[in-house]
């Protein structure tokens, strides 16, 4: 469950600590040994804990939006996963054409058992399309949360792949970004002004266009009616930004918020984020119960 | 330290660091309602600016009764107002106002073909009507995200947070049913 649910960073590195703890807790020869793993297991279990709730309350807490009305910002989508334009990412495990892939090549050791070679994945973006509209998906920097697993044995080499493949259902939590859309903050007052004193800028040019009665000087009409032409000028590029084809972009939180993509419906990974801190503060609670006991046979 | 009182005491700083993150959960989640509402109000404002502009071509055009124009600035004024204020019931009856004049002019609009050749004509009623399109959905996203805080604010153990900390549910964004009906083509050009 584990290595499905994260394979990558702190979900990956957590568990694996945490069981060396465990081990060495056991097997220590030395209660200070013992003591020092159940202490690591103390801090790695409440911070495991902490953050697998707050992952699972944030799949449950943020609204599901439509591209075509999502706000900039973090946003939580769904939709089918199509290509982007141009040449289809291919597997290098059956070479079939894929959106995203994550390969792990393990050898056969003589002993018999697995020894992983290397990790190979894609960061290729991919469309995401809800009915609404679509927007590219960058799965860099990602937790990729893939279901789909193939494993093909070719001798001593074992290819694991966990891909998604188009018209998966597509989960994405991050960053959304409109790429070519007018700024919502657009003011068309403010631009009127700007204009205007970029025009002031250049007197001959200025003078050369609204200076009707020719007296070198414009007079209040005048300049009345360079205004008006600024406003119409002003209005023209804003409808001109607002017909302008727009392009959304998923990407990672600057903040460092979770940046979430997966083939799992939100539900069942807010289910699975709370059992991994159900596993988190048991180790804890654990933790604490052997701290307590080494504390009463006199070792701390 | 016994072994249980340990125990009671991991789980009493889990129960805080809990309810620090369940306090945390629900700022993010008001802030979740500010943020759909501001993706609102952007659009009723370039909305609002947009609607004297129509009013003004209209009145040019005799066959527009005043009445409706009247009523379309009346309700504009009350849209505002409502969205100033920040009261979500009563934007929500205003928009249905607005919206339902807005339909009498764009209908009366189709038998015209002066006011469909008049070129700033147009170009208003796409831009109004883009934003209209917009505003509903983005309403959507403003519901749904009002949802999910009312739900959590009643649920356990966040509500006891709630309570202590005076979260307060948030209204939901419904349009007036007039906005919903049908626009009664014969009975306006019966008129």
């Amino acid at each position: 469950m584990l290595v499905r649910l994260r394979q990558r960073r702190l979900e990956t590195v957590l568990p694996l600590i945490q069981f060396a703890a465990i081990a060495l807790a056991v097997h220590a020869d030395t209660g200070r040994g013992s003591v020092a793993a159940l202490a690591v297991l103390l801090v790695t279990g409440f911070f495991g804990w902490l953050r697998a709730i707050r992952h699972a309350r944030l799949i449950d807490d943020t609204p599901t939006s439509r591209i075509a009305s999502a706000a900039q910002g973090y946003v939580e989508l769904r939709g089918r996963a199509q290509a982007l334009d141009g040449t289809p990412l291919l597997s290098p495990v059956d070479g079939l054409p894929v959106l995203w892939y994550r390969v792990v090549t393990e050898r056969k050791r003589s002993d018999g058992k697995w020894h992983r070679v290397s990790t190979d994945e894609s960061n290729t973006s991919f469309l995401l399309e809800d009915g609404s509209g679509t927007c590219a998906v960058d799965p860099e920097g990602a937790e990729m949360m893939v279901g789909r697993r193939d494993v093909t044995l070719r001798g001593d080499t074992r290819y694991t792949q966990h891909a998604l493949i188009r018209n998966d259902t597509v989960y994405v939590l991050g960053d959304f970004t409109t790429i070519g859309s007018i700024d919502p903050d657009f003011n068309v007052r403010e631009q009127v002004r700007e204009l205007l004193a970029s025009w002031k800028k250049d007197h001959p040019r200025l003078l050369e266009r609204f200076d009707l009665d020719g007296n070198g000087e414009l007079d209040l009409q005048e300049w009345e009616l360079a205004r008006q032409q600024a406003r119409r000028e002003v209005e023209r590029r804003r409808d001109e930004a607002m017909a302008a084809p727009e392009a959304h972009l998923v990407r990672r939180p600057s903040t460092g918020r979770l940046y979430l993509i997966s083939d799992f419906d939100p539900g069942r990974i807010a289910r699975r984020y709370r059992w991994l801190a159900l596993f988190h503060i048991v180790l804890f609670l654990a933790a604490i119960a052997g701290l307590a006991w080494f504390s009463q046979v006199g070792i701390i | 330290m016994s072994i249980t009182a340990a125990i009671i005491l991991g789980l009493t700083a889990v129960a805080l660091a809990y309810g620090v993150l369940v306090y945390n959960g629900l700022v993010s989640l008001k802030h979740n309602v500010a943020k759909a509402w501001a993706n609102i109000d952007v659009l009723l404002k370039q909305r609002h600016d947009e609607l004297p502009k129509l009013v003004e071509v209209c009145r040019q055009y005799k066959q527009f009764e005043e009445s409706t124009l009247t009523r379309v600035t009346e309700a504009r004024a009350r849209v505002a107002q409502a969205r100033e204020s920040h009261d979500v019931s009563a934007l929500g009856a205003a928009e249905g106002l607005l919206r339902a004049g807005l339909g009498q002019i764009f209908a009366v609009a189709e038998a015209y073909p002066e006011l469909k050749a008049n070129e700033h004509f147009m170009q208003l009623q796409t831009r109004i009507t883009a934003l209209e399109n917009g505003v509903a959905d983005r309403r959507e996203w403003y519901n749904e995200a009002v949802n999910v805080h009312n739900v959590r604010i009643e649920q356990f153990p966040d509500l006891i947070i709630a309570r202590m900390f005076g979260f307060d549910a948030q209204a939901l964004l419904q349009f007036a049913t007039a906005e919903k009906a049908d626009v009664d083509l014969k009975a306006l050009f019966n008129a």
